[in-house]
Order: structure tokens, then C-alpha cells, then sequence
């Protein structure tokens, strides 16, 4: 690269002309890709790009088609994890690899062990970790249980298990999906420490803002091609976006709607919940949205937004409290009823909860409908002509790629996928509606057009409650947002008047005020 | 004081299989795949104990072979299991009811019996008593006097505790089960310890099933495992991974057992008394439920495929 300002060193990894293909499906298609030592080279795409497939072939969870790998000079080949591995790779899974009853000790070593004839020599363990672990800043009792860990720390302890296997090129799949931006402020300082020490690091992103922040390099992946690879002070974010779109009118700055009106549609006061398996308990609740307003709820995962947005539409029962929809009280109310009464519901589990996986487009379209089948008409045809060609609307309507209403829901984009909930949703033209993480996994072109199908419902007076761990997203779209710590609300911002970072020391419970509550 | 000695040296006798059993069992709920077909895989090893001990007249054979077949096919079933993805749960309950008639079956086309199959060749297994501790009341019949297969499974116990202690094996074993990604990506292997988890589960099931076939009687009976394979998996479930708390659990329930067998008619009737460790492990199972934080433990869950 002619960017590099010194006398260019060799690279560390060279990945030339990668072609990977799954059956019909062209994942990978003569990609070129490389690392230059103590460099930060983001990779970014939309969900479907190749990133994923690339590092995978990477670490040698794949085998590519064609194409070759050069590690410091020399071609190599990777046939399992361990092979690349050894070659010093290191991989930071987007999910975390950890075994929660395992302690932090143990993590670290899982799968090389110190110690002879299968005995586990916890003191050669300890000394092998320490250094990894004081590189990191971590400074935690090596016996503790990892699962009582909070998720930065997790993170930490993923980069912790790389170093201890020795990696200098260390791979990270979208690691800040789960921190708060001054938890990923603090990772963006420790990657750029490492980076200083000589480590090469791959940053898998798509949140551009990020990498930005710590890139030195960008390369833009689209339909498994690779389109460029830029030095990132060369770059802005719309340059970016039309790499990874092919289109140059995305819009990133807000959504423009009509302002709210007056009339309230939704009350909840005093809401308290029991502990939910994995959430916190809620703690009397109160907040109130009207008609045609947005309501983000922001936080960080597993302080109550779940079990929010289960109390709400009815799956969980609360210990106290009340909700009302437009003056009629939903607390005992079973979801049926409270679907009737005009309450909808996107789930932040797609899979499970949003669409039959499973089953074809048509039944996830036309699931609200055959909820009103009851008694005796539970027989009748679940499917007449009408219904399908309603389908087929539905599907133009809301620009759903599939290759007909008959097609099964997995062999459909995230993007789509979420289109079928969000059609099903907003054509039961609701009075409130509870979006719950709505784009997770869904790529730009659609969350676009998804944003502009929730301002629709919005200037048809329609209340929504907007649960997201994404920021950027409860900015763009809310009017108020309220911050959610420990099950409770610690504070209540107007959009437009706050700042990501305002936000995010709120949802370290940092500045806790005792009004909202 | 005799009426002790006898309630528990029945009692020791009475926990040999069941603790057999539940180890066997403990490694296959670490991976996850916990086996229920302990029942089946036991009458077996009962069945093929008296087989062996009958052709060969030695003992010694009789328990050697008969670990070593049920070793092989635990090999085959970790297979099932894992490369032929047969849902563990029905592979266990189609053992157990494939166990109970086949061993019908081949006991009237061997050996032309109905029922009980009882003769003076089948070799017994030798019953160890410690001098000086024999006479000791309370203590001799704790610790003295029983098959040497008692003894093998309270050095199991032993070797099971400092084996999740200090070694590898176990955390992987583990780790397979609670988060197998972590595992694969940290190099392990996955589905070698999940067959290795169901090849320790046969052997050791094959060993409950020869005590109780050759440990004190010297006969196979149709059914002769009477449940036992499901209270040790009660014991197991109830024991959360917790080697020592496991044996603890088995010797309850194979002292509710020997209750149940020592109660005087006049207290209860005997059919009656034969209900004690099943309601012990009922009861138990309910407590159980009632405190675990997670609601309790559920076995074999479909999950949803990627």
C-alpha cells in the first residue's frame, strides 16, 4: 500500500483471491485482503457480505475454493481452529466462548492446558496467565467464576485466552455489540495498546462510527466481493455506506417525522416484575407514551428491556403495577386480548419468536390473522384465496425478497425476515406497538425502509415503545429516551437534546437520578 | 443392636448398584446427554454377567468381559448419538424397554428358563471381610463383609472426586457439555468426549448390572433391576454435576431401600414399605425443583438448529 508512510513493511497475512461457495451460493469470490504488523484493518460489510465467511476461512473453520494464504511470507494451509492456532492466530467469537462456570483461570487455559499426563497444574497456569492478564489491565482473583462477570470484563477475557495462546494476529467479530460506549471506548484504547506492542488486529464491524475510531485501514466487502480498501483518514462514513450499499442516498442522520400529539396511549405505572432467567427484575416502572410518539428505551443488555417488553405484551405476569392502553386496563389481560385492544409486538428473538422459522412466508404473514380463528372456525380453511393474495401484497408492499409467499421463512435474509414481522405487525394498524431490538441482524438497505415503515405508523397516531441496545438507532428515531439500569428508569433525556455519551454514563447507572423512579 | 447391623449392611448392599449406576451416569450429564437408559444398559450387564460366569465359571472373566462389551457399546451408542444425531432421550428409553424383552427373550432361547435363571456353576463374587473390623458392631457391618465391587465403587468415588479436581479430562468433559463452541474453538474436541462420556456410562453400567446379578445371589431374574437404574438417575439429577453429593444421594436412597425391605409387616404392609425410596425420590425430585434458581433441570430439551 502506498499509504504506508515508512518503507513499507512486509505484511503479516496476505489473503489472495479467496473463493468459498456454499452449494449455489457464492459466499467468497476472489477476495484479497492483508495485515501489516501493529495495524488495525477493519473489515466491514452488510450481514451477508463474506466478513463472517472470510475470517472463518481465516481460522480454519472453512476451506476456501480457491485462493491462497500467506502468513509472514509463506503460504500456508488451515484445516482446523488448531492449525491456525498455532500459526498465531487468534479469534475474538461475536459471541462469547466462555464457559460460565469455569473459572476465570480455567477459561483461560481450555484447551492447552499446562500440566502433565492429563493433570491440571493450576500454579504453571496461573504464571502462564499473569502476564496476558496484566497486559490487559485485568486485574481479577483467577479462581473466580466467569459467568459472575459483566460482559466487559467477559471481552477482556476473550482477548486474554488469544494472548495466552501466543496470537499476533488476533481477530475480533463485532466486540462491541455488547458493551456501552464507554466500555467500548475503554476496548478501542486497549486495541490500540496492543496494536502499539506489535499485535496485527482485524476489527469485523458495522457500526462505521467505531471504525472510524480505531481503523487504520478500512476494507469494504459487498456480495462477497472485495470493493476497496482505503486508508481510513481517506474515508467519510457516506463514502463507506455507498462501498457497502451500492447506493449513494442512505440516509444516517434522523428520521423526520410529525410530532407527537397530546393524548396518551399508553400508561404504565409502578410496573415491578419476579427475577427473569436472564434479565433483571423490573422495579416500578412508570412512563407514559402518546400518540404518535417514539419512546426509546435504552441500556444495557439485561437490565429489565426483556422482561419490558414481556410484561407489556403479556407473556410475563407483573407482582405489581398497571398498564393502560388508551384508558383500558391491560394488566390481567391475556395477549390475545390485548392484541385485540390494539397492542403489537416485535420480539427481539426473530427466530424463535417472530416468525415460523420453519414454516413459509405466508404463514408468518398472515399469523395475526389466523390468531382470530377461534372455536368452531379453527377448522375452517386457514388459507382461502383472499388471504393468499393478500400475501402476495403484503410482500410487494413491504419489498420482501423472497421468491414467493410459499417460500420458507430461513431460506430469507435477516433483512427480510424482519420485514414479514414488521408487515404483520403494522398492518393491524395498532394503537401502540413494542419494537424490541427491530433491526438486530438486519442490513442497512432494509433498516432504512423499516424506519420509514415505523414514521408511517407514527403519523397514523400510533404509539411505539423502542427497545434497543443500539444508540444510534433510539437517536434517530426517538422523540424521549428513557435509560433502563438494574429494572429501573435512572433517567429520561429528550432526543434531539442528548448525546451517546450523556446515554451511555446513564446506563452505567453512573448518573442514577432518583426522579424516574 | 442386631437389627442396626442387619438394616445396614442391607443398606450397603442395597446402594452398590444404584451408586454404580449413578456414576456411571454423572459424566453423561456433564456433556449434556444424559443417559436414561441406566435401567436397560444394567439388566444387561446383569444378564451378560450370569451368561459369561456360566460358560466360563470365573468371576474374574465375568466382570472383565461383561465392561468390556458394555464399553463397546457405549462406543456405539456415543455414536448414535453424536454422528447419527439420534435424540438421546429416545435412544435411552428405547434401551431400557429393548433391554427388558430381549433379555426375556434370550434367557427361554439359551437356556429354556421362564423367570429365574439360577445355577450352582455361576461363579459368586467373593465377599471381602476385614479382619478386626469384622466384630465391631455398627462399624463391621458399615465397612466389612460386602462383594468386592462395593469396594470398586467406593474407590470410584474416590478417583471420580480428584479426577474433577486436578485434570483435563473433566473440565473438557464439561465444557463440551455447557458451552461446546467454546470447547471446538479452543481446539477440543467435542465429540470425542461425548462418546467417551457414554463408553464410561456403559462400562459402569455393566458393573451395577453384574452386582446385582452376582453380588450377593447368584442368579438373573426377568426385570431383576426393579427401577433402580431410574432412582440412580434421580440421584444424578439431583446432584448437579457434585461428585460427593452424588454418593451421598445413592447411599439415601439405597438406605430408604433397605426400609423397605426390613419394616415389619405389622408396621406396613410390604407393598407399601416397596414404595419408600421411589417416594424418597419423588419427594426429592419436587424439593428439588422448588430450589433450584434455573427451575430445575430439564433433560433432553430439543434445541433448534442452526
Amino acid at each position: 500500500m502506498s499509504s504506508n508512510d515508512q518503507a513499507a513493511p512486509s505484511p503479516v497475512l496476505e489473503l489472495q483471491g479467496i473463493t468459498k461457495t456454499f452449494g449455489p451460493v457464492v459466499a467468497n469470490e476472489n477476495v484479497n485482503f492483508d495485515l501489516y504488523p501493529g495495524e488495525i484493518h477493519a473489515l466491514v460489510g452488510e450481514n451477508g457480505a463474506g466478513k463472517t465467511t472470510l475470517m472463518r476461512i481465516l481460522f480454519g473453520m472453512y476451506r476456501p475454493n480457491a485462493g491462497s494464504i500467506r502468513l509472514g511470507g509463506r503460504e500456508v494451509e488451515l484445516k482446523k481452529p488448531m492449525d491456525a492456532i498455532e500459526h498465531g492466530i487468534g479469534m475474538v467469537h461475536q459471541h462469547f466462548m466462555l464457559v460460565p462456570s469455569f473459572s476465570v483461570l480455567e477459561n483461560i487455559t481450555l484447551g492447552a492446558e499446562p500440566g502433565a499426563g492429563g493433570l491440571f497444574d493450576r500454579g504453571r497456569a496461573e504464571e502462564a496467565a499473569r502476564g496476558p492478564m496484566e497486559r490487559l489491565g485485568l486485574a481479577l482473583d483467577p479462581s473466580t467464576v466467569t459467568g459472575s462477570l459483566n460482559v466487559a470484563t467477559q471481552q477482556k477475557l476473550e482477548i486474554t485466552k488469544v494472548l495466552y495462546r501466543g496470537a499476533k494476529i488476533i481477530i475480533l467479530d463485532e466486540p462491541t455489540a455488547v458493551l456501552t460506549p464507554q466500555e467500548t471506548e475503554e476496548l478501542f484504547v486497549l486495541l490500540k495498546k496492543l496494536a502499539a506492542d506489535g499485535s496485527s488486529i482485524i476489527f469485523i464491524s458495522h457500526k462505521l462510527r467505531e471504525v472510524f475510531a480505531v481503523a487504520d485501514r478500512i476494507t469494504v466487502l459487498r456480495n462477497g466481493r472485495t470493493v476497496s480498501t482505503t486508508p481510513a483518514r481517506d474515508l467519510d462514513a457516506s463514502a463507506v455506506v455507498a462501498a457497502m450499499t451500492g447506493r449513494s442516498d442512505v440516509n444516517l442522520g434522523r428520521i423526520t417525522r410529525n410530532a407527537p400529539e397530546d393524548d396518551v396511549v399508553l400508561s404504565v405505572s409502578g410496573l415491578s416484575t419476579a427475577k427473569f432467567e436472564h434479565d433483571a427484575a423490573l422495579d416500578s416502572i412508570n412512563f407514559e407514551v402518546r400518540a404518535g410518539e417514539v419512546v426509546g428505551i435504552a441500556g444495557v443488555e439485561g437490565n429489565g428491556q426483556s422482561a419490558l417488553a414481556e410484561t407489556l405484551i403479556g407473556t410475563a405476569a407483573p407482582l405489581a403495577g398497571k398498564i393502560e392502553l388508551a384508558g383500558t386496563d391491560l394488566t390481567r389481560l391475556a395477549v390475545s386480548a390485548r392484541r385485540d385492544l390494539g397492542l403489537s409486538y416485535v420480539p427481539e428473538d426473530r427466530h424463535r419468536e417472530g416468525i415460523p422459522i420453519n414454516g413459509s412466508v405466508l404463514e408468518g404473514l398472515a399469523a395475526g390473522t389466523l390468531r382470530r380463528h377461534r372455536g368452531w372456525n379453527g377448522l375452517a380453511n386457514a388459507f382461502p384465496r383472499a388471504l393468499q393474495a393478500w400475501g402476495t401484497d403484503m410482500i410487494s408492499k413491504y419489498a420482501i425478497r423472497t421468491s414467493g409467499r410459499n417460500a420458507k421463512c430461513h431460506t430469507l435474509s435477516g433483512g427480510n425476515q424482519q420485514k414479514i414481522v414488521m408487515a404483520r405487525e403494522l398492518e393491524e394498524q395498532p394503537k401502540c406497538i413494542v419494537l424490541a431490538q427491530p433491526t438486530r441482524g438486519v442490513d442497512l438497505g432494509a433498516i432504512e425502509f423499516l424506519y420509514d415503515r415505523i414514521a408511517e405508523a407514527t403519523a397514523r397516531s400510533c404509539a411505539v415503545v423502542l427497545i434497543s441496545a443500539d444508540l444510534d438507532e433510539i437517536l434517530r428515531l426517538s422523540d424521549r429516551v428513557l435509560v433502563m439500569y438494574r429494572g429501573r428508569m435512572v433517567a429520561e433525556e429528550t432526543a434531539t437534546e442528548t448525546s451517546r455519551e450523556e446515554l451511555g454514563m446513564h446506563m452505567t447507572g453512573a448518573k442514577a437520578l432518583g426522579t424516574a423512579a | 443392636m442386631d437389627w442396626i447391623d442387619a438394616f445396614l449392611a442391607s443398606g450397603i448392599r442395597f446402594t452398590t448398584p444404584i451408586l454404580l449406576a449413578a456414576l456411571a451416569c454423572l459424566p453423561t450429564a456433564w456433556t449434556k446427554d444424559l443417559n436414561v437408559g441406566l435401567e436397560g444398559a444394567m439388566l444387561f450387564g446383569a444378564f451378560s454377567g450370569v451368561v459369561i460366569g456360566l460358560s466360563t465359571e470365573s468371576g474374574i472373566a465375568a466382570v472383565g468381559l461383561t465392561v468390556l462389551i458394555g464399553a463397546a457399546c457405549g462406543a456405539v451408542f456415543g455414536y448414535l448419538i453424536t454422528y447419527l444425531r439420534v435424540n438421546v432421550f429416545v435412544a435411552g428409553i428405547v434401551l431400557n424397554v429393548f433391554a427388558a424383552g430381549a433379555t426375556v427373550y434370550l434367557l427361554r432361547s439359551m437356556f429354556g428358563v421362564k423367570g429365574t435363571l439360577s445355577d450352582d456353576r455361576i461363579p459368586a463374587m467373593a465377599s471381602v471381610s476385614i479382619p478386626g473390623i469384622d466384630g465391631i458392631p455398627v462399624l463391621g457391618a458399615v465397612l466389612s463383609g460386602h462383594s468386592i465391587l462395593t469396594y470398586v465403587s467406593w474407590a470410584i468415588i474416590v478417583v471420580a472426586a480428584l479426577a474433577v479436581r486436578y485434570t483435563v479430562l473433566v473440565r473438557h468433559l464439561k465444557a463440551a457439555g455447557e458451552h461446546p463452541a467454546a470447547l471446538t474453538a479452543a481446539g477440543g474436541n467435542v465429540t470425542r468426549m461425548r462418546i467417551l462420556a457414554q463408553v464410561w456410562c456403559f462400562a459402569l453400567c455393566g458393573l451395577a448390572g453384574v452386582q446385582l446379578s452376582m453380588g450377593q445371589l447368584t442368579l438373573f431374574t426377568e426385570g431383576m433391576t426393579s427401577g433402580l437404574g431410574f432412582v440412580a438417575l434421580a440421584a444424578v439429577i439431583f446432584c448437579r454435576g457434585k461428585v460427593l453429593l452424588l454418593a451421598l444421594m445413592s447411599v439415601g436412597f439405597g438406605l430408604s431401600s433397605a426400609v423397605a425391605v426390613q419394616v415389619n409387616a405389622s408396621v406396613m404392609p410390604p407393598q407399601f414399605a416397596q414404595m419408600i425410596p421411589y417416594l424418597v425420590a419423588f419427594i426429592g425430585l419436587i424439593v428439588l425443583a422448588r430450589t433450584a434458581k434455573d427451575g430445575g433441570i430439564r433433560i433432553a430439551t430439543p434445541v433448534l438448529e442452526d
